[in-house]
């Protein structure tokens, strides 16, 4: 490809392993896509690999875990030949994650204010002064309504969803390009769950990032995002844009949409996934 | 309908705060009964009220027309009442292997014929007698909720209540699991109180629901109603808005 047209990130042929006692586990098993300035979804339930997938890109795999890719680029930039200091200018900076659960992934004994500002000190070299200014600007663009006051307590002291928001604010106040989403509303309450994608919805739209969202839940990918991908037991099975969800090819993307109980269809029993051992080849 | 459970004006208070802030309905014998709400709104404190793990201080509550109180519950009532918790891998005791954890209410309420009613728990809930003997760690997510059925039902109770029993689970083992619960009342004319912060799951399972905030129902309606749409109150409005998912706009 051209310059110009070199995708934010490229993922091609991703295995990610994990060396256990009883031998290996192979979380991931040759994922690959390509995303640019788009919002891309990766659905699948517990254990499809879908999170370490996107840990693998971010760079947070354990340790122990072994990597391999014919290529993990960002912006044209090899991410696995990369020296461990450029890897760390680029996470936070450049790449940005949200976690799902606010209680355990802001650090608690620091204010949300100085967690935000800290963030930005590392990346950029600004003064205090301005850092609390963008810090308080990026709390008040997350629909925090008394920024001042959210920006000095501590995350034991905030709702789930303030939590999340805060956290939003945090991984984009550097201003990345990519932002990767894991389960980013699913620790929250149902009706707090829509403000907080609003929001998300919102911000990546006025900056123009690339979003990869990964969630259990369906629908919610196909109404938040252009392209979808289905993955089971470490591999993509299909991919589809999210308007073509209802055409999904798959069983087991069918079977994930049709299992869901909802208002006003009346299925006793409900349909079960029957799992084809072929689908984890 | 005679009532199986009753409730009257209950109130349950954590130092100053009203966790449960005058709760009132009637859940008829062999009814399904839903009970809805965000966190905090005090719909798993009325679960716990009800089986006696929570005190209330006022208020009535009367289980097949006996009353009562406070945390006491005698022998019967636990016969009568069992629930399943939310989190399958909080629920199971780590040590002990599934032979023990179905023993030990059998022992307790002296049941006979100890052996056959494991292995047709165990037959029941879809898991056969090969996992009779292993720990809940060896068991996935949906094997570890059926365990909690299987250890809900094997007293034969009339009453099952349900606490966001697959919240915690993947999308296609919840359907798996509300199918044995629905396939399990049937069997069994159970009456259930089920508690989920999705409206889709009490719409299914449920005949009629609560819908409750801070601490208080805030509406009480049938199933067939959030369909067409039928309720007065604004929240049961969002929640139902909530339950359809993201739009933009």
């Amino acid at each position: 490809m051209t310059n110009g047209q070199t995708p934010l990130l490229t993922v091609e042929d991703l295995r990610v392993t994990f060396p256990t006692r009883t031998g290996e586990v192979r979380a991931v098993r040759g994922v690959s896509f390509t995303l640019g300035k788009e919002r891309l979804g990766i659905v699948g339930e517990s254990g499809s690999g879908k999170s370490q997938t996107g840990r693998a890109i971010m760079g947070l795999t354990p340790a122990h875990a072994s990597i391999t890719a014919r290529k993990l680029a960002f912006s044209g930039r090899d991410l696995l030949s990369m020296r461990k200091a450029e890897r760390r200018a680029l996470r936070g900076k450049r790449i940005a994650m949200i976690l799902q659960d606010p209680k355990y992934s802001l650090n608690p004994v620091m204010t949300i204010g100085r967690q935000i500002v800290e963030t930005l000190k590392t990346h950029e070299d600004v003064s205090t002064s301005e850092a609390r200014t963008r810090a308080l600007s990026m709390l008040e663009a997350v629909q925090i309504r008394d920024p001042e006051r959210v920006f000095g307590l501590y995350p034991h002291e905030v709702s789930g969803g303030m939590g999340q928001r805060a956290m939003i604010a945090m991984m984009l106040v550097c201003g990345p390009e990519l932002l990767i989403a894991d389960e980013p509303t699913s620790a929250l309450d149902v009706t707090v769950q829509l403000e907080v994608l609003s929001i998300l919805d919102k911000l990546v739209a006025e900056r123009g990032m690339g979003l990869i969202l990964i969630s259990h839940d369906l629908r919610l990918v196909s109404s938040f995002c252009n392209r979808v991908i289905v993955m089971y037991a470490g591999k993509i099975v299909e991919e589809l844009p999210s308007a073509d969800l209802a055409h999904a090819q798959h069983p087991y993307t069918r079977g994930l949409l049709n299992c869901l109980p909802t208002i006003g269809s009346h299925r006793h029993p409900l349909p079960v996934l029957d799992r084809k051992p072929e689908w984890a080849l | 309908m005679t009532s199986a459970v009753s409730i009257r004006d209950m109130v349950v208070t954590y130092e100053d705060f009203a966790a449960l802030d005058h709760v009132s309905f009637d859940i008829g014998s062999g009814e399904s009964f839903g009970i809805v709400g965000e966190s905090g709104s005090g719909k798993s404190t009325l679960l716990r009220a009800i089986s006696g793990l929570a005190s209330f201080d006022q208020g009535t509550l009367s289980v097949n027309g006996r009353p009562y109180s406070g945390r006491s519950r005698d022998k019967e009532f636990y016969r009568t009442v069992q629930m399943v918790f939310q989190d399958p891998y909080g629920s199971l005791h780590p040590r002990q292997t599934v032979d023990r954890l179905l023993l030990e209410p059998l022992l307790i309420h002296g049941f006979d014929d100890i052996e056959t009613r494991i292995s047709r728990a165990l037959d029941e809930v879809g898991l056969g007698s090969g996992f009779r003997f292993r720990y809940s760690h060896q068991l996935s997510g949906g094997q570890r909720q059926r365990i909690a059925i299987a250890r809900a039902l094997i007293l034969e109770p009339k009453i099952l209540l349900l606490d966001e029993p697959t919240s915690a689970l993947d999308a296609s083992i919840q359907a798996e699991i509300l199918n044995l619960l629905e396939q399990a009342r049937r069997d069994r004319d159970l009456t259930f109180i089920m508690v989920s912060h999705d409206l889709g799951v009490i719409s299914h399972m449920c005949e009629r629901l609560a819908v409750m905030k801070m601490g208080k129902v805030v509406e009480t309606l049938p199933a067939a109603a959030l369909e067409k749409r039928e309720f007065s109150a604004e929240y049961t409005r969002q929640l139902l808005v909530a339950s359809e998912g993201f739009r933009r706009g």
